[in-house]
């Protein structure tokens, strides 16, 4: 190990100047000297001035939540002054809570805690160090704690908010209804297209069409919806980024994810063939001498 | 020995169940041989296209046997029987069943689809037998630019452009004029003619008789006699 840094997270009130509204923000008191988790993209003042006494940095997204239009302005954290000196962008919380940034001696006064008490520390290995040997010892010799690497530490919060609360749930239950509904939605625009054109279907039956042309037609159309519907999405979905890019929730699409997706709508849009399909293979060809 | 395009061997059909069941087709025995155009003569009710329809291979008689170009289609699955009207027959429907959204080029192409033609060959075949039946100068109308026997030529097209054995055609003039019911019918009995292909025209229509060069009656679901014009007269059945 080469530093172990004490870091300060908890929450505080943020009490506006303009009109004396509260809002519960997220105080981030870190080592300045340091550097150990201060603010970033620094669009605005500087890392030093945050030395100054209430001094605090926040992030451009929630000037409108905290009542501040950007340098100098001022409020009230925990009944205590505060004074933006700094401004972020793009370091935004995946709730509703803005993060402050501060020194650790402010921090610790903004969320109340002892001088003594800490309740995060950053640990600085040297390069090379066996991260899980090190890992292993400081739990060994500290038992109640957690002793987290940053990747566990980023799966930790994300499972925390995927499976651990009803934001996670919400989503999962949110995407499977949009699969399913989407299935829904092709299975019967593909059937009542089949339906439709049934003469169509029995005449190419008549003709001698195999079972396997009419897969053939029946997924063909399938894909056409997929590609239509998922170029639309994409659209909507390139929108909904470019919107949401500046706001305190941006809406993040990977290539990675435009790939997944595509490959779900494709197996979404072909499994909704199914009904069709069935319902084709079904005609009687002789029906066509009936009209 | 020559092998007949269409062969049906005491073909009986009962239709409906119960109280309503009707015996539609009474023991037909009957041979179709290419290079001759026979018409299937009788009333509405006769049993004319139960009968096209089971030596189409579209419907499974309830007793006897049908033999296309000497493949029995006894117990022949759906698959099978497809793939039997696929290689060996060719039909025109009296509402012609064009593809409304597909040109007349691709109508016909599409016979030469279901058989996995290629492309570029089924295009040339395609075009081929359309001016074949006239309508060369007519590839990319869609059915709606066309007329009635237009649209029945077009169907004409579809039927022979794989060149099956036996071309089938369930009252093929019924919704056109005059005029263009003889130059169907011309059409037909020169693919029967020309092509050497077994043609079987169902119909009520007298006026058609002239092109047949066999003429089938059928009447109640059997059939009564058969008439080869410019030649006898045979009976078949009291």
């Amino acid at each position: 190990m080469t530093a172990v840094i004490p870091v300060l997270i908890g929450f505080a009130d943020w009490r506006r100047q303009s009109d004396g509204r509260v809002k519960p923000v997220f105080v981030i008191g870190s080592d300045l000297n340091a550097g150990a988790l201060v603010p970033w993209n620094l669009v605005d003042g500087n890392l030093d001035a945050l030395r100054a006494t209430n001094a605090v940095a926040v992030d451009r997204t929630y000037f409108g939540d905290l009542g501040v239009s950007g340098i100098s302005s001022t409020a009230e954290i925990r009944s205590q002054p505060a004074k933006v000196v700094a401004v972020t962008e793009g370091i935004r919380s995946f709730t509703t809570t803005p993060y402050v940034f501060a020194d650790l001696g402010r921090a610790r006064a903004y969320v109340g805690l002892p001088p003594t008490k800490f309740n995060h520390f950053m640990i600085r290995l040297q390069p090379g160090a066996d991260v899980r040997n090190v890992q292993h010892d400081i739990q060994s010799a500290v038992p109640d704690v957690d002793v987290l690497t940053p990747r566990e530490f980023r799966d930790r919060s994300r499972s925390f908010w995927l499976f651990g609360t009803g934001a996670g749930a919400a989503l999962f239950a949110g995407a499977l209804l949009g699969v399913i509904v989407g299935t829904v939605i092709v299975a019967q625009t593909l059937y009542s297209s089949t339906k439709d054109h049934l003469y169509e279907f029995a005449t190419l039956r008549a003709i001698g069409c195999s079972n396997r042309y009419i897969y053939r037609v029946i997924i063909w159309q399938a894909l056409l919806n997929a590609v239509i519907g998922f170029a639309l999405a994409t659209a909507i979905g390139y929108v909904v980024v470019q919107v949401t890019a500046k706001s305190a929730l941006p809406i993040v699409i990977t290539p990675a994810l435009v790939g997944g997706l595509f490959a779900l709508t494709i197996v979404m849009c072909v499994g909704s063939a199914i009904t069709a399909i069935i319902r084709v293979v079904r005609i009687d060809p002789v029906m066509v001498m009936s009209r | 020995m020559i092998i007949p395009a269409i062969e049906a061997r005491n073909v009986s059909k009962v239709l409906g169940a119960g109280a309503g069941q009707v015996r539609a087709l009474k023991n037909i025995d009957l041979s179709i041989a290419g290079g001759k155009l026979t018409v299937l003569m009788g009333p509405s009710g006769s049993g004319k296209t139960t009968l096209l329809s089971i030596l189409g291979c579209m419907l499974a008689p309830t007793e006897g046997s049908v033999f296309i170009c000497g493949h029995a289609t006894q117990g022949a699955g759906p698959e099978r029987l497809a793939s039997i009207r696929r290689q060996h027959i060719g039909f025109v429907f009296q509402s012609f069943h064009l593809f409304p959204t597909l040109t007349a080029e691709e109508n016909v192409r599409l016979a030469l689809d279901v058989r996995s033609e290629q492309r570029r060959r089924a295009k040339a075949k395609s075009r081929q037998v359309l001016e074949r039946v006239g309508l060369g100068h007519k590839a990319t109308a869609f059915p709606r630019d066309l007329s009635g026997g237009e649209q029945q030529r077009v169907a004409i097209a579809r039927a022979i452009v794989a060149e099956p054995s036996a071309i089938l055609a369930d009252e093929p003039t019924a919704a056109l004029d005059g005029a263009n019911g003889q130059a169907i019918m011309t059409i037909l009995a020169s693919i029967a003619r020309e092509h050497g292909r077994a043609v079987l025209v169902v119909t009520h229509d007298t006026r058609l008789l002239e092109f047949a060069n066999r003429i089938l009656y059928i009447e109640d679901g059997a059939l009564t006699h058969e008439e080869r014009p410019a030649a006898n007269v045979y009976r078949l059945r009291a």
